[in-house]
Parts: structure tokens; C-alpha cells; sequence
């Protein structure tokens, strides 16, 4: 029989919060005793839990009072762990929610979303909810408003890209935000509309936040890019930076498929032109996004079954329009075992973390989705760039699901036990939590370390799961939903207006037939040309020895022709070209 | 609307902005793109992963390019067209504002292509005007494709637009669609970050839904403050003003239709910590 795998630990105040499935467990840190596990709860809580699938986000205040969990249904649940385990109130959220969490005094429950919003709530709902005046437009129903909030939350900010993670400052006066587009803003809280700052130099998406704390001046974040990234975020001034991705690579054990077919995206083409050759934009993107759907149904299927008349897990809702047009995942992926030619290697850094060791240095702890270690560097000090050689890794075997940093800096690891087997064959020691301590400067796995707390995570805790359950768990949906899905050999912005004449010969070289569209375009372009020339040639002759003119023009004419050979060419970077407008107008042509 | 957005097929292909550029008219013809040669559809839905090139951040833009007539001044613009369309606006406000850098934003491919073609063209062929210490005709407007509704700091610095521009926005009319308004609540904490204070965001329509909208949500949110049109030109800002009514294709089509338009102003305060 298969289990879940642990995917969140949560400690404070010598208890530890793990989340298995969806379900959770309260153990004591040192005795491993079980305090609290919602599989002890009575038959109809228990029925309730297994419809709302796997918890994706856990969070417990400051004092382990209450914890707050949400799953596929996107209700809010928060629960009481103290003195007994009870659900004290559910609410529902707009849009699925990405990171949970509760401020300093556990009055206020933080939510962002994929929609890219953070909204707040209060740790127990208002029982008479009145409309805030305090939300812009927020609050209003009807025809002006802008954000779904079927709880009464407050809108604190929102991006227009899917919100992967959100941190508080250590004095709670800013929020700190990442989203799939590249960007990291840093806003006042509260107020939320005030944006202080962006730290900006990304290229790929942001995936992970932290801020030491040892070290509140400074942000650490990674994502896509092949380096961490250090900000004093105060001035979104980038200060250093950690090579990554070469220490990561080689441990990277989960691949992400191969785009099935890039989606002819936003673009919209041109409308019905009887000389149209290709084929209008419209009806490949339709006839592909349904393509995607239907595999992507096919994939499902069995699990669908499987889960009918049991469950109804994650309601296809108002999500999937954005989903889809975020190319946001078929819901279910074959992730693992396919044969590589159909895999892609994606980074994504999944967590940051870092640990104080006085004398020995201050460390930077990060993971990544789908690879099987724990790695780490020094903080690198201001103006450094650390080299993928400092990185150092833990390498586990099995791919990390995620790590948290225990009060002693030693380093709890939850691991996809499951992963690469067959569905149910895992022999009864695999090792689902690892401890890794610190010997110096050195992590590494704590020998002859058995805490009763992780052998009872790893044999006691354990929450049976069919291997449709699994499915549904989708641990490595990151490596999909993250990466732009564009295809970079579409971006028809013709960046240099003369080009397209000069590209005419070799575009009829290859029997390409031109519209009647672009036939006309390049009339009015070659008459602008020969204008220009001519106007050159006035100049010239007006200006007799000026001869720069004229060679300037010349050689406006030649780089024209040079770029639009290399037009066709598919441009580097996937979809994050940056830098690649610098020739993008080519206006200095008088 | 949305049926009118779609680019001309009126059949007055020339672009609408030759007119308001005043000079020789018949032969900028012979070398100004035509509209119909750049139809699409009038839409592109903002949230999906365009393929887009942009910079990471505003200090990693090639600014010269766009603008090789400032070439090492360090301007960056200061006006932004946000969903410029064919540019009337921009160009209309060129001439006006010769040393004022403007940036239009289209993330239509057709469209944003046609802008830059039509500036390349009025660059190269206006006749300076010889009294202007200003660089030549036109230097002081451009356009990138980009959406706005998601990369606008990669090009605007903090507080470095004293104006900018939402002229005939997408209505979005279904409701499930408002999200994809180019105003809400949560976009204006952006808007409110590129532009100065005391810059004026101008928006105007002529769907009376979407001037309800824009003109709430911006009355709502704490950063901006209406201001008047008597006011704005009493400040001088009334060529502004006019060309925010007139000079767009959409503007000239309600004109021509004998639509209403509903202009709303705003400008842009600060607020203390507490």
C-alpha cells in the first residue's frame, strides 16, 4: 500500500505541525509522541477531508495556538492545536491560493493566489460581515467589482501574473512579493497600494523568497534563473549573487515533459484574408488549446473515476480560464519514468532558507523541485558572485519535496519516498524525513541520529493514499505551471522597419507567397527607402565634402539587410528575451 | 466596441494623425503605412504569455534606440500611452512637447508594428522646423510592444511619468471579463508607482460602464485625486486635453458617430505612513 508523502513541516514551541495527504499531524519535537492527527477525527470530519484533496498550503501562528490549512477546494480552514485538534471555521477564497501565513500576533491570516492577489483575513470570521470601506472597490458587489472576495477579505495588493510567493518583513511594515513574471515588489503593509520599490534583474520566474534573521536587510530569492539572487530590498539594489543551477544540475531526478506543441499564443494573427497562407491564428490556437485539454482529460480519466462517488476534488472553477491561458498545466502530469527524449530539464528553486553559524559563517540552504539534495553556500559577502563551486549539496537519494530549518539549525528533509517505484513497493524503511546536521561548516546527514520524532514521521505518521491520490498530489507541477510556455521563434514584431525591402529577395527566393497585406506594406516602405536616399542625396549634394551622411545611410541600408537574415533564426532565452530590444526600432534613419 | 476597435476597415486607411501633423499631406502619403495593411483583431488577452521581448528593468533598456535624437541626454520618457493603438495621441502631442520623451504601449503585433513604422516615416520625411532647438520632427515619441498590465515597471523607474494615458480602453463589457480591465484596484498601486506626484492619469471612453469603472475605482484608491478638466487647463494642460478627446482613431469615430465621451482626471498624491 502506498502512503503520502510528507510535503510541510511546521515547528514552534516544541511541537511540529506535518502535513501528510490531506490530512496533518501535532507531534511532540522530542518525543515524537502524536498530539493531535485529524486521521483521529470522527467519521463525518473525516469523510469531509478526503474531499477537499491534498493540503497545499499549512501555516501555524507563532505560539502553535492555530494552524491554518488549504487544500484543492480552495476553502480556508483554521483550526484550533491547542489543548484539542477542532476546525473552527472554513471560509472560501477567491482563487487557489499559492502561500498562507499569519502575522506576528496570529490575528491576521496573509493569503496570496494564483490570480496574483493578497488578500488578508481575520483569524476568525466576522460573524456579521459589513462591507470594508477601507478596499478600493474591494467590497462593492455588483457591476464595479473588480476582485471575486466571497469571504469579506481585505485586498492588500495584487499582480497581474500568478503570485508564487509572499513574505513579511521582520517589523511587518512591508510585503514582499514574487510572481511568475519576473518581478519582486516590495509594498508598505497594511497599505498594500503603496508600492515601495521592485527588485528588478530576473529573467525567469520568482519561486522562492526569504529574508535571514540574522540579516533583515537582506532578501534572498531564486526562481528560474541559473543563479540566487541577493537584495538589500529597501533600495532593490541587487548585492550579490550565488551561482546555482551547475551544483543543482546533476541532481535534478524529475523532468519536466516537453511542451507538446507551444501554444500559438495572444498574438491573434490577422483577420480572414482570402491570401492568407498560413493559417489563420485564431483557429490553430483554439484547435490546439482543445488538443491540450483533451490529453490532458485522457491523463486524468482514471483518476476522475477512481475518485468519483468518494470525492470531488479541485471543481474546475472560474481558475481555469486563467489557468489556460496561463498555460497553467493539464491538471495531471507524467512526470516521472517517461523516456527522456519527451523530458526537459527545468530549474526552479523551490525553497530558501538560511542558517546562522557564528564562528563558521552564515549559510544559505535552498532546494529545488524534482532534485534529490539540499544545498548550500556561504552568504556571499556585498559585490560577490559566489560560483556554482561554493554551492554545496546534500544529495538524498530521492527527490527533497521540501526542508525547514529546526530551532538548532538542524535541517529537516521531507523526501518523495515513493518516487521512482512502482506504485506501492516501497520496502518499509524508505526514509520519507532525514535530519542533516551541521559539523562546522558541514551539512550532513546526522549518523546514528535517530530522533524519535523522525522515526515516528517515517513509520508511525503514515497516511495510507491509492495511487490515484498520489497522481492528484502532482508534487512536481511546478517544473509545468512556472516556465513561460511560448514559443520563441514567434515573436513577429519586426523590429527593423527598412529590413522587410531588403528581405523581399530572399523571401521570393524561397517561393514564400506574400499577402496582399504585405505586398502593400512594402510599396509604402521601398518609397520611404528611396525617399530617404534621396533626401541623402540632396544632402549631400547641398553639402559638398560631407560625405558622412551619405556612408551612414549606406550603412543603415547593409545592418537592415545583415538583421533581417538573421530574422528567421529562433532568438536564445525561451521567453524572456531581455536585452533583446536593443535593436528593436531602428529609427535613426535621417 | 469591439467590432469598431477593428483597425481600418473604414476605409480610410491613412493614418488619422497626418491631418494634426499639418505638413504635406500628399506626400507623407506616398510613404506613411497604411492602416489596412496591419488589420487584426482587436484583442489580446493580457494574461497569457505573450512573446514578448522587454527589458528586466527600465536602466536595461536601450533607450537611444528608441530615441537616438536624445542619445546620452539620460531623458526617459515621461509621458506613457498605455494601449496607444494606432497612435494618434502620440503623435498629436509630439510636436507639442518637443524635448518631452513619449513611450506608447501596444501589445497588439499588427498594430504596434504599424506605430513604429508610421514614426520611422514621419521622422525621416517631416521637414524640421527651423526655428525648434528641439531635435527633429517626431524624435521624441516611441513605441514598444509590451503589456502593460504586467511589465510596466520594467520600463518606468519610480515616480517618472508626469503623465499618462488609458484613451478608449477595451471596455471588457461581460463582467467576467472586468478583471482584464486595464483599471482596477490593484493596477493603479502600479500606475501610482511610475508616476510622479502631482502626474495626471488621463482616461477617457466613450462606454459610460467603463467611465463608471475607472472613474470609481480611481476616486477610490487612496494615491489619486480627481481633478477637472477647467482645472487641468487652467494649469495649461488644455492641448493635452484636446488631444485626448480628438486625436485618436477612436475618438474620431465617435466623433463621427456623434457618440458621447466621458473624459475623468486624476492626479497623483502621496500618503503619510500612518
Amino acid at each position: 500500500m502506498p502512503h503520502f508523502p510528507h510535503t510541510r513541516l511546521v515547528f514552534g514551541d516544541g511541537q511540529v505541525l506535518a502535513v501528510s495527504g490531506q490530512h496533518f499531524h501535532v507531534l511532540n519535537v522530542h518525543t515524537g509522541e502524536v498530539i493531535h492527527s485529524t486521521t483521529n477525527l470522527d467519521k463525518d470530519a473525516l469523510e469531509k477531508l478526503n474531499n477537499t484533496g491534498p493540503i497545499r498550503c499549512a501555516a501555524v501562528d507563532s505560539t502553535f495556538s492555530h494552524a491554518i490549512t488549504t487544500g484543492d477546494d480552495k476553502k480556508l480552514k483554521v483550526w484550533q492545536v491547542r489543548d484539542e485538534l477542532k476546525l473552527l471555521s472554513e471560509r472560501d477564497l477567491p482563487k487557489k491560493p499559492t502561500e498562507i501565513g499569519f502575522t506576528r500576533d496570529g490575528q491576521t491570516i496573509v493569503v496570496s493566489d494564483k490570480f496574483g492577489d493578497v488578500f488578508s483575513y481575520p483569524l476568525h470570521p466576522d460573524p456579521t460581515p459589513v462591507s470594508s470601506t477601507s478596499q478600493p472597490g474591494a467590497s462593492k458587489r455588483g457591476s464595479l467589482t473588480a476582485h471575486e472576495n466571497p469571504s469579506n477579505g481585505t485586498l492588500i495588493l495584487g499582480h497581474a501574473s500568478m503570485l508564487t510567493s509572499y513574505l513579511l518583513t521582520a517589523d511587518e511594515q512591508y510585503i514582499i512579493t514574487a510572481d511568475r513574471d519576473e518581478h519582486i515588489r516590495v509594498s508598505w503593509f497594511p497599505k498594500g497600494y503603496v508600492i515601495e520599490r521592485y527588485c528588478l534583474s530576473h529573467e525567469k520566474f520568482v519561486s522562492a523568497l526569504h529574508i535571514p534573521s540574522f540579516k533583515s536587510s537582506v532578501l534572498v530569492s531564486g526562481g528560474g534563473d541559473p543563479m540566487l539572487k541577493v537584495w538589500d530590498w529597501m533600495s532593490g539594489k541587487l548585492v550579490s549573487e550565488i551561482m546555482a543551477f551547475d551544483a543543482v544540475e546533476p541532481y535534478i531526478k524529475v523532468k519536466a515533459p516537453k511542451w507538446r506543441k507551444p501554444w500559438h499564443v495572444g498574438d491573434g494573427g490577422e483577420e480572414d484574408d482570402a491570401s492568407e497562407s498560413k493559417p489563420k491564428g485564431k483557429g490553430r490556437r483554439r484547435g490546439k488549446g482543445k488538443k491540450g485539454a483533451e490529453e490532458a482529460r485522457e491523463h486524468s480519466a482514471d483518476v476522475e473515476q477512481q475518485q468519483e462517488g468518494t470525492s470531488k476534488p479541485a471543481e474546475p472553477s472560474a481558475d481555469v480560464e486563467m489557468a489556460e491561458s496561463r498555460a497553467d498545466t493539464p491538471a495531471t502530469l507524467q512526470l516521472a519514468n517517461e523516456d527522456s527524449e519527451d523530458q526537459r530539464l527545468v530549474f526552479a528553486v523551490q525553497r530558501i532558507q538560511s542558517v546562522d553559524r557564528g564562528e563558521h559563517g552564515q549559510f544559505v540552504l535552498f532546494s529545488a523541485v524534482g532534485a534529490s539534495a539540499v544545498f548550500y553556500a556561504h552568504l556571499p559577502a556585498d559585490g560577490e558572485k559566489a560560483p556554482a563551486s561554493s554551492v554545496r549539496a546534500v544529495d538524498l537519494g530521492k527527490p527533497v519535496i521540501d526542508f525547514t530549518v529546526g530551532h538548532d539549525g538542524c535541517v529537516w528533509v521531507l523526501m518523495d519516498a515513493e518516487w521512482g517505484t512502482n506504485a506501492g513497493s516501497v520496502v518499509g524503511d524508505a526514509r520519507r524525513v532525514q535530519i542533516l546536521a551541521w559539523q562546522d561548516a558541514t551539512l550532513s546527514e546526522a549518523p546514528g541520529n535517530e530522533s524519535p520524532l523522525v522515526s515516528a514521521l517515517n513509520t508511525k505518521m503514515l497516511v495510507p493514499a491509492t495511487p490515484a491520490e498520489l497522481k492528484t498530489l502532482d508534487l512536481y507541477s511546478p517544473l509545468v505551471s512556472l516556465p513561460k510556455n511560448v514559443d520563441p521563434e514567434h515573436d513577429p514584431l519586426i523590429r527593423d522597419t527598412l529590413s522587410e525591402v531588403a528581405a523581399v529577395a530572399s523571401i521570393d527566393g524561397e517561393g514564400k507567397q506574400l499577402t496582399q497585406r504585405e505586398l502593400g506594406r512594402l510599396k509604402k516602405k521601398k518609397a520611404l527607402l528611396a525617399k530617404i536616399q534621396e533626401q541623402e542625396q540632396q544632402k549631400q549634394r547641398s553639402r559638398e565634402g560631407t560625405t558622412e551622411v551619405e556612408a551612414d545611410s549606406g550603412r543603415e541600408v547593409k545592418r537592415a539587410r545583415s538583421e533581417s537574415a538573421v530574422e528567421g533564426a529562433p532568438e536564445a532565452g525561451g521567453g524572456t528575451n531581455t536585452g533583446a530590444e536593443t535593436r528593436d526600432v531602428e529609427m535613426g534613419a535621417s | 466596441m469591439a467590432k469598431r476597435k477593428r483597425a481600418g476597415d473604414d476605409g480610410n486607411g491613412n493614418g488619422d494623425g497626418v491631418a494634426d501633423a499639418g505638413s504635406s499631406k500628399q506626400v507623407q502619403n506616398d510613404v506613411l503605412p497604411q492602416k489596412r495593411h496591419y488589420r487584426q483583431r482587436a484583442h489580446a488577452n493580457p494574461f497569457s504569455d505573450h512573446a514578448l521581448a522587454y527589458p528586466a528593468s527600465p536602466d536595461q533598456f536601450d533607450w537611444d534606440a528608441h530615441y537616438p535624437a536624445f542619445a546620452g541626454s539620460g531623458k526617459r520618457p515621461e509621458f506613457a500611452d498605455v494601449g496607444c493603438g494606432f497612435g494618434g495621441l502620440l503623435i498629436a502631442l509630439a510636436p507639442l512637447f518637443p524635448d518631452t520623451l513619449m513611450l506608447g504601449m501596444e501589445i497588439r503585433v499588427q498594430v504596434s508594428q504599424y506605430v513604429h513604422d508610421r514614426i520611422v516615416a514621419l521622422r525621416s520625411t517631416t521637414p524640421a522646423d527651423p526655428s525648434s532647438t528641439s531635435p527633429g520632427p517626431y524624435q521624441n515619441v516611441s513605441i514598444v510592444r509590451a503589456n502593460a498590465m504586467k511589465f510596466m515597471p520594467n520600463y518606468f523607474e519610480k515616480h517618472s511619468l508626469s503623465a499618462l494615458f488609458f484613451l478608449f480602453p477595451d471596455p471588457h463589457f461581460k463582467a467576467r471579463k472586468h478583471k482584464a480591465r486595464i483599471i482596477s484596484p490593484t493596477l493603479l498601486a502600479e500606475y501610482a508607482y511610475v508616476l510622479r506626484p502631482g502626474g495626471i492619469v488621463y482616461t477617457i471612453t466613450d462606454v459610460r460602464d467603463l467611465h463608471d469603472w475607472m472613474r470609481t475605482h480611481l476616486e477610490q484608491f487612496p494615491l489619486f485625486e480627481p481633478v477637472s478638466e477647467e482645472e487641468l487647463r487652467k494649469e495649461g494642460k488644455g492641448p493635452i486635453v484636446d488631444a485626448v478627446y480628438t486625436s485618436t482613431e477612436e475618438g474620431k469615430k465617435v466623433e463621427r458617430n456623434k457618440g458621447d465621451k466621458w473624459l475623468a482626471c486624476f492626479r497623483r498624491i502621496e500618503v503619510s505612513r500612518d
